[in-house]
């Protein structure tokens, strides 16, 4: 029975958020450069 | 021909089909890597479960190296052929090597406190991965800095090449110098010293993190490349998706 301690539970959760967070500000931009482009 | 392929026009075509392969790609691979390190890969006979921080600090620690080495090798070719592409894949890659060397520490820190006691010592491993850490914190303080970016773009490239001797010295510190930090556990030229059910799930993680650079890297340079090339007609003519 596998056995997630506090550390391993940190580790992942602070990788997941920075992952995410370098992901979302380009991607935002990115959404609202297409946006803006004429149909 | 070099410089053929690697216009801003060219680029920002093919980033956006390469966009496309590197999130299938990096779906499959984290999805499989998680499952392996979380569930599938068996608990290690002496350090139990904690050593499944391996699944995350190894890519992120591999990760900050190899953005680092994409960094040098962007500014020889931007200080030789005078490539704009290469100025910006260097400038756009510095907050996310930051990022990668950052997490690495801090995963490492956590591994290390159950493993050896302690968050932190002055090992020859990590302390050439703080400094590092430094070096791209010092690129990004000097690239907010300067205002004049066609000049800066020089100076940045000569600073990157510069701090590349520490890149060297990371990847053989633990075999120069007694460290408590322990080998490596990839090896090309030879048997890796990690069981095959630990292995790939390792190896898909590191597939998973490189997609990720690669997707955020090309978001970042396709915007990059509007705002320099905001004025040309090829940005207008092509659709973009």
């Amino acid at each position: 029975m596998m056995h997630l301690n506090h550390y391993i539970i940190s580790a992942y959760l602070i990788v997941s958020i920075f992952l995410m967070m370098q992901w979302y500000i380009p991607w935002r931009r990115w959404k609202h450069f297409l946006n803006e482009q004429p149909s | 021909m070099i410089q053929t392929l690697l216009s801003p026009k060219h680029f920002f075509l093919f980033s956006n089909k390469l966009r496309r392969w590197a999130l299938g790609l990096f779906l499959f691979s984290i999805s499989y890597g998680l499952i392996g390190a979380l569930y599938l890969a068996p608990p290690d006979y002496l350090q139990g479960d904690t050593f499944r921080i391996i699944y995350i600090h190894v890519p992120c620690a591999f990760l900050s190296l190899l953005v680092y080495t994409i960094m040098a090798a962007s500014a020889i070719l931007g200080l030789i052929f005078r490539l704009k592409l290469a100025f910006v894949i260097m400038r756009e890659s510095v907050s996310l090597g930051a990022m990668f060397t950052l997490l690495a520490l801090i995963t490492g820190s956590l591994w290390g406190k159950p493993m050896w006691g302690t968050w932190w010592l002055w090992d020859a491993r990590l302390t050439s991965e703080l400094i590092l850490l430094f070096i791209y914190v010092g690129i990004l303080l000097f690239q907010f800095a300067t205002r004049h970016r066609q000049q800066s773009e020089r100076a940045v490239a000569i600073l990157i090449l510069i701090g590349f001797i520490d890149i060297p010295i990371i990847h053989f510190s633990v075999y120069w110098w007694n460290t408590l930090h322990q080998g490596a556990t990839l090896r090309f030229l030879s048997p890796s010293t990690i069981a095959p059910e630990m292995l790939h799930p390792l190896i898909s993680m590191l597939i998973a993190f490189f997609c990720y650079y690669l997707l955020v890297l090309s978001l970042r340079i396709n915007y990059s490349l509007i705002a320099l090339q905001q004025q040309t007609h090829w940005l207008t003519e092509n659709k973009i998706r």
